[in-house]
């Protein structure tokens, strides 16, 4: 860190005090800003989105890559998973209500989300008939082929 | 000039892809520093490799990095940058990014917000281009419901295009062929571009079967000058995606090309226009008329097109015109000397329905000479991420007429190596050798009516349609940006 720095992360608080910003997040090198204001929520927030941190630290680390655990599947159900690399979405549009939430019944045709896919968008069928117990995905988050986005319950299993 | 003086030194790149690495070279020739604004996906980018210094925003998904207005100001800030160049679709045509610059010190490389809402709303730049006496081609302004859109149809007469006032660069509009589809695809289309935009308002204009779409490069700065780089031709398209562009529109009559260029800068004129922008028209063959399509208020994909028959480097004028500087030539210096064109490489498998092909490229050699350019972000190793367009390279191959660039083209494209990832270069082939297209004689539907049916295409697409929908449907609803020409 040098006064330059120390300038510059000056100028960003500066901002975004004279903002109505929810929250930024940006790094450049070894310094890292980040900064949330409680009570100016983002206008249309991510579904499932990680509760935004309330700090102002430098010369953290890179920026967390979401790391993909393969999450625990329910013994018998059924897997939906990403059938390429794309952007996963839950819902058809911003503030419509997801295409499937836990404990929905679904039939094997039924829409449980898009995978967009270089501005395609993919729906993604259930592929079959049940309940969803599990949700994976995170709304507007990076998937790769293969990652579970739900877990369904197949019906009288 | 060593610099772009005016006061500005370093400029972030609120993009990603070849325009940011484009747009640092132009920051290099200007003497300029550029910084990169990088997601998670694209660190190790070649923009980012180039960039003096690089700035994460945040995670691959458009929607929280480059996307977010917020995200991209601070990262300017912090960066220590003075101005922001946004590229074009992402926030390129978003009045807030050059509001929130305006509010924290920062220049916006493009026109005022005010010439960007003005134009982007496409109700209102119909209306602004009536007013400065263009023709605006029959259709009519926003309609309240699929009432008023029947009378305007059976006014103009079917087959209709009903379009979204926020839409653009090919999205938010919904072909009507027959009275009896009007209604349900008024409501699809009004909810559609609700979705996509956040505005469900539509307008209603005529379709023009036999069209050619050209349009007109402006450049005007802040001490009242304002010039066109003459026209481009933009036809070959698919789902009206441009695929192939030329400069200049060798389909146009000499008069019709005069009266185009003075339409384009009457528009420019309305919108105090001050930056880089092009004027969009439709080209009636049956008719022999033209009319205003829409504004882009940004550089263009194919801005290269101009560039290399004007000899003029468009991005380093934005960057100019941004610090304040004059145009350093008038409408009298700028001449269009040969034929240049340009082809989109797209990583897409053409014979499955122009299915997306993201990938890492094992293998990238460009082709290079006289008459060649080619804007790229690739290199052997990269990855074209699933998260972005497809554009993955803009061939350019310019002659001294359009048969000579056509004989160079064909010639480069057969030299570009590209291993690794599927890309639509063959098909470009397939144009380029095509009789309609040596000859000039095709319209905006041609590529989808004459040339994938003559290549088979059209039924692979159809049984990877019908697979798709055996197991999961595709559309292509846009909700994001999209790096439209």
């Amino acid at each position: 860190m040098n006064s330059g720095d120390h300038e510059a992360i000056r100028r960003v608080v500066a901002a975004f005090e004279r903002s109505d910003w929810a929250e930024i997040d940006v790094r450049v090198g070894d310094v890292r800003v980040h900064l949330a204001a409680t009570g100016r929520g983002p206008v249309d927030p991510p579904l499932g989105s990680p509760p935004p941190a309330a700090n102002a630290a430098a010369g953290e680390p890179a920026l967390a890559v979401p790391t993909h655990q393969p999450p625990a599947i329910p013994d018998g159900a059924h897997v939906v998973a990403a059938p390429s690399p794309g952007i996963f979405w839950r819902a058809p549009q911003p503030g419509a209500p997801p295409f499937a939430e836990v404990g929905d019944v679904v039939e094997p045709d039924t829409t449980t989300c898009i995978v967009e896919v270089m501005k395609l968008m993919s729906h993604v069928k259930a592929g079959v008939a049940g309940r969803v117990v599990a949700v994976y995905g995170r709304n507007g988050e990076a998937v790769a082929t293969g990652d579970a986005l739900f877990a369904i319950e197949p019906a009288g299993a | 000039m060593a610099g772009s003086g005016g006061g500005l030194r370093r400029v972030l790149v609120a993009n990603r892809g070849e325009i940011a690495v484009r747009i640092v070279r132009a920051c290099r020739d200007e003497g300029l520093e550029a910084v990169v604004a990088v997601s998670e996906a694209d660190r190790g980018s070649l923009a980012a490799r180039l960039a003096d210094a690089v700035v994460h925003i945040g995670p691959p998904s458009p929607a929280q990095s480059y996307l977010r207005v917020e995200q991209i100001v601070a990262g300017a800030l912090l960066a220590g940058c003075d101005a922001v160049h946004p590229g074009y679709g992402f926030l390129s045509e978003r009045a807030e990014l050059a509001d929130a610059c305006a509010a924290h010190g920062l220049v916006f490389v493009g026109p005022s917000a005010d010439t960007i809402r003005r134009g982007g709303d496409k109700v209102e730049a119909r209306r602004l281009a009536h007013a400065a006496g263009v023709p605006t081609g029959a259709g009519s302004e926003a309609v309240a419901g699929a009432d008023v859109a029947r009378a305007v149809a059976e006014r103009i007469g079917y087959p209709i295009l009903l379009k979204a006032a926020a839409g653009g660069g090919g999205r938010g509009m919904v072909l009507v062929e027959r009275p009896s589809e009007l209604a349900e695809r008024f409501g699809a289309a009004a909810r559609e571009a609700d979705a996509a935009f956040g505005d469900g308002r539509l307008y209603v204009e005529r379709y023009v079967a036999n069209a050619r779409h050209v349009e007109v490069q402006l450049l005007g700065d802040h001490h009242g000058n304002l010039v066109h780089l003459g026209d481009r031709d933009c036809s070959i398209q698919r789902r009206y995606q441009k695929l192939i562009e030329e400069a200049p529109a060798a389909v146009l009559p000499a008069d019709v090309r005069a009266r185009i260029a003075e339409a384009a800068l009457a528009v420019g004129r309305q919108l105090d226009y001050r930056s880089a922008g092009t004027v969009e028209f439709l080209v009636d063959l049956d008719r022999g008329e033209f009319a205003f399509l829409e504004v882009n208020t940004r550089v263009q994909v194919e801005h290269p097109v101009t560039e290399m028959v004007t000899g003029i480097d468009i991005v380093r004028q934005q960057l100019r015109i941004a610090a304040g500087l004059p145009l350093p030539f008038t409408q009298a210096d700028v001449h269009i000397d040969g034929h240049a064109i340009e082809c989109r490489i797209n990583a897409e498998l053409v014979a499955d329905g122009f299915r997306p092909a993201p990938g890492t490229i094992t293998a990238w050699n460009p082709p290079a000479g006289e008459g060649v350019r080619v804007d790229s972000h690739a290199f052997t190793g990269c990855t074209i991420p699933a998260y972005y367009d497809s554009l993955v390279a803009k061939v350019v191959a310019a002659g001294p007429d359009r048969g000579q660039a056509i004989s160079r083209m064909v010639e480069v494209l057969g030299r570009l190596e590209i291993d690794g990832i599927a890309t639509t270069r063959d098909l470009h082939l397939a144009v380029l050798a095509h009789p309609d297209f040596a000859t000039d004689v095709v319209n905006t539907r041609w590529l989808e009516q004459t040339l994938l049916p003559a290549l088979g295409t059209t039924a692979a697409a159809n049984n990877a349609a019908a697979a798709n929908a055996a197991a999961n449907t595709t559309t292509n609803i846009t909700t994001g940006a999209v790096a439209n020409g």
